[in-house]
């Protein structure tokens, strides 16, 4: 657990080094020529820092959990991220966004004879606190409930699937960096903006009893006694890719 | 663009390098798919067949080949199961129980070659079958061996067989096992080998007497190792002692004769020594070895052969007594004259006894009839005549025996199966005669030995038949159908029973909760995607009813971490 905790700290650094490399050649133009004219500073973070954002990626968890090991060869769960973020509140470098967030994903494994598949959907709603270090580069601090919703099977030696599901509340406490790759420079620009975020941290959902029913209770023996696998905990070190447009 | 293109392509490189390197794997048992395992050598009338599978006292003991593990599968309560694994060693060869089913032993050859010490040796390992079932002892031998030789008193295993580029058949490994599940010998001194000095034989059958008494000696038991051309008699009480080797007597042919069997008989104190009979292959003689004092000091005990023609091949030898404390007789039966022959140890001299059938078979019952006269009693049956015989030893007025009572029971008996009795002797006076022909009405016999009754019951199948370690009831079933019966004997009531996926097996064992509770497990070897699944339906062990069931699917996945 501490090498997998110790390497989503490195990942989440190496990723912010990463993204700095990358954050200096950000602007796309020095004007825009659309923007309002406003007495506004172009040069303030303006809409650099206050913006609705839409943002896809990947979210890796490293997960422990013995209930998970028939799900998975690895001790690793892959997921797609779909996130949106408003930053509503802005006082000089430091902002604060809502965020609402879809994961959505899965994995099988071979269970001896059996085939056992997970499948999940996680909602999360948290807050977000960004540092503009600079105009085009953020530090990130999110963190807020989940609610997930793991679904598994089990592929038996019966004529029907064993089944278990549920919706467990959950936290995730992420660190990041975002860093705008492409956008005007002039603060007052509305044109979309195109970022690369990187957040590293710690995901716990609450633990599943994993006590399978048969999907066909009428395909299945007579008083089946429900398999049983050790509680499935997503719990561990997690890290989240993501690119993203921003507008406003 | 390109640069944006770039920096994500090496942000994901980055991110699926430190997401792998961090991952660990889990337990390498879940990617191993169940295989049932199989054995070659089935003793007849063995309930597991082909199945490495173990009707225990308290479990029921399953081997998991690919996880080298023994899956004992326990019952805390009615209708409840708990898997309990145990490690076995790799490439498992032998797999069997102890005749009181106390016991379960595991003979496997390891790491072949082995070219490191961190390579898994050959193992001989010996649980407990009861309703705690753990290991209790495990031997760890010099080279892979393939058989094993179980006394029917549980004193002792024979290992043997080893299969090296170069192996000497005649190596045993004697392993003397404690009496008991609290009792412990350290397996430094429990194990024994010995290499038998042969003349071109080598082992084809064991035979462990009982304790047989010895002039100027305290009684004994031997092992009498059966090679092509002569007997190799080992001491149990002794093992330092060089074994006594007997040479078979030469045939017309040329050769030297080959022995099929040998039985014992302790002796009677003040009229013979103890005995050892040997049936030789396709000869009518029998060659009769008189068990003396020891002749050196190398030696408790000596050897006076005597080869006597009883007049035909014998098909079975036996010792009976014709008088109560004395009369000892070697009994030959010999199908070809439909007589059995008795022969006077102490002279050789033969008497024939004629008998209404040709029987092939003989087994003495005396100590399972609770009330005789102290002339033994012996059964008659054969797998080519459908009538069986009680007879009566002893002698009267112009009859070698008092009384030959033949029953026509309509099968050819090939086996006859003996009550549990370590934990009841209530039913010790039962056989359970079972046909060996084939047919689409099959049939098996329940024998009361003490009122002489025969009760014969219908099957529509040729059913495997499986006796309750606690000697109150049988199981009859026939693998890879979904039904099958249990019979108690007091009332003698069969109950038909049906399960919902095909049988492999099915046992009754105590719960771990004590006293008379008893599960009855039907064991299920489901085929799946390739491979195979585990499962089992659990019934009351005593009063099932397929109307009150537990089923327990995914057996295989019980257990591992």
């Amino acid at each position: 657990m501490k090498q997998s905790a110790m390497s989503g700290v490195v990942a989440a650094a190496l990723c912010a080094g990463a993204l700095s490399s990358v954050a200096a050649p950000a602007a796309a133009a020095e004007v825009d020529h659309g923007a309002q004219p406003t007495e506004a500073d172009p040069e303030a973070l303006g809409n650099h820092q206050k913006n609705l954002r839409l943002d896809i990626g990947g979210r890796g968890q490293f997960i422990k959990s013995a209930g998970f090991d028939p799900f998975s060869k690895k001790d690793a769960l892959g997921q797609v991220t779909l996130q949106a973020s408003y930053a509503f509140w802005a006082q000089d470098r430091l902002s604060l966004a809502a965020v609402v967030g879809f994961d959505y994903g899965g994995s099988s494994a071979n269970v001896r004879s059996d085939t056992a598949s997970l499948e999940l959907e996680r909602f999360i709603l948290a807050p977000e606190l960004r540092y503009h270090l600079l105009r085009v580069l953020a530090l990130t601090a999110k963190a807020g409930p989940t609610l997930t919703r793991e679904a598994a099977q089990v592929s038996s030696g019966l004529d029907t699937t064993l089944v278990r599901s549920g919706w467990k509340f959950g936290v995730d406490a992420t660190l990041g960096v975002a860093a705008e790759l492409w956008g005007y420079r002039n603060g007052n620009s509305h044109k979309p903006r195109i970022w690369l975020a990187g957040e590293g941290g710690y995901g716990w959902s609450a633990p599943l009893s994993l006590t399978f029913q048969p999907e066909d209770s009428g395909s299945a023996p007579q008083r089946l006694t429900p398999l049983t696998f050790d509680d499935l905990t997503l719990a561990g070190p997690l890290f989240r890719i993501t690119a993203g447009v921003s507008f406003l | 663009m390109t640069r944006l293109i770039t920096s994500a392509r090496a942000l994901c490189g980055l991110s699926v390098l430190l997401f792998g390197a961090a991952c660990g794997g889990r337990p390498a048992a879940w990617d191993e798919p169940f295989t049932a395992g199989t054995q070659s050598d089935v003793a007849p009338g063995d309930a597991s067949g082909s199945l490495q599978v173990r009707g225990l006292s308290g479990s029921v003991a399953l081997l998991d080949p690919a996880l080298n593990q023994v899956m004992m599968l326990t019952s805390p309560e009615q209708f409840a199961l708990a898997t309990t694994r145990l490690p076995v060693g790799r490439d498992v060869v032998q797999f069997k129980s102890s005749v009181d089913r106390g016991r379960l032993f595991v003979l496997s050859r390891g790491v072949t070659p082995r070219y490191k010490d961190s390579d898994e040796p050959p193992q001989l390992r010996v649980f407990d079958g009861g309703i705690a079932p753990r290991e209790l002892q495990e031997y760890v031998l010099q080279d892979p061996y393939n058989k094993l030789e179980i006394d029917p008193n549980g004193q002792w295993l024979i290992v043997h067989g080893s299969e090296g580029l170069v192996s000497n058949p005649n190596e045993l490994i004697l392993v003397q096992l404690p009496k008991d599940a609290k009792h412990s010998i350290d397996p430094a001194v429990a194990l024994k080998s010995k290499t038998l000095d042969s003349y071109g034989g080598k082992p084809i059958r064991f035979t462990f007497t009982d304790e047989l008494s010895v002039p100027g000696a305290d009684p004994r038991r031997l092992l009498v190792v059966q090679r092509e051309k002569d007997l190799a008699i080992i001491d149990l009480a002794d093992l330092d002692a060089p074994e006594i080797t007997v040479g078979l007597p030469q045939i017309a042919s040329g050769g030297y004769a080959s022995p099929v069997d040998v039985v014992d008989h302790g002796g009677i104190e003040g009229e013979v020594n103890s005995m050892l009979a040997v049936q030789l292959q396709g000869d009518s003689n029998v060659y009769m070895l008189t068990i003396n004092g020891g002749l050196d000091q190398n030696h408790a005990l000596s050897l006076d052969a005597n080869l006597v023609d009883v007049g035909g091949v014998p098909s079975e030898l036996d010792f009976v007594q014709t008088s109560e404390g004395g009369g000892l007789r070697l009994a030959a039966l010999v199908p070809s004259k439909k007589a059995a022959v008795l022969v006077d140890p102490a002279t050789g001299n033969t008497q024939d006894v004629p008998l209404p059938a040709g029987f092939t078979r003989i087994r003495r019952i005396t100590s399972e009839v609770s009330a005789n006269s102290g002339q033994d009693i012996a059964l008659l049956y054969g797998e080519t005549t459908n009538t069986i015989a009680f007879w009566q030893l002893g002698t009267t007025t112009g009859t070698p025996y008092r009384s030959i009572d033949a029953y026509d029971i309509g099968i050819n008996v090939g086996q006859v199966f003996d009550i549990p009795t370590s934990q009841s002797d209530k039913f010790a006076d039962r056989k359970i005669l079972s046909g060996g022909s084939t047919g689409s009405n099959q049939q098996f016999y329940v024998l009361d030995l003490a009122h002489r009754k025969s009760f014969p019951l219908d099957a529509l199948t040729n059913l495997t038949l499986n006796l309750s370690p606690n000697g109150q009831q049988l199981w009859a079933f026939e693998r890879d159908a979904t039904g099958f019966a249990q019979l108690t004997f007091d009332p003698l009531q069969p109950s038909s029973l049906y399960t919902q996926k095909p049988i492999a097996f099915v046992h009754d064992f105590a719960t771990q909760r004590g006293g008379t509770e008893r599960t009855a497990l039907a064991l299920h070897i489901l085929p799946h995607q390739g491979k195979s699944s585990v499962a089992a339906t659990l019934f009351d062990g005593l009063e099932p009813n397929t109307a009150q069931t537990k089923f327990y699917s995914e057996l295989e996945l019980e257990g591992i971490k």
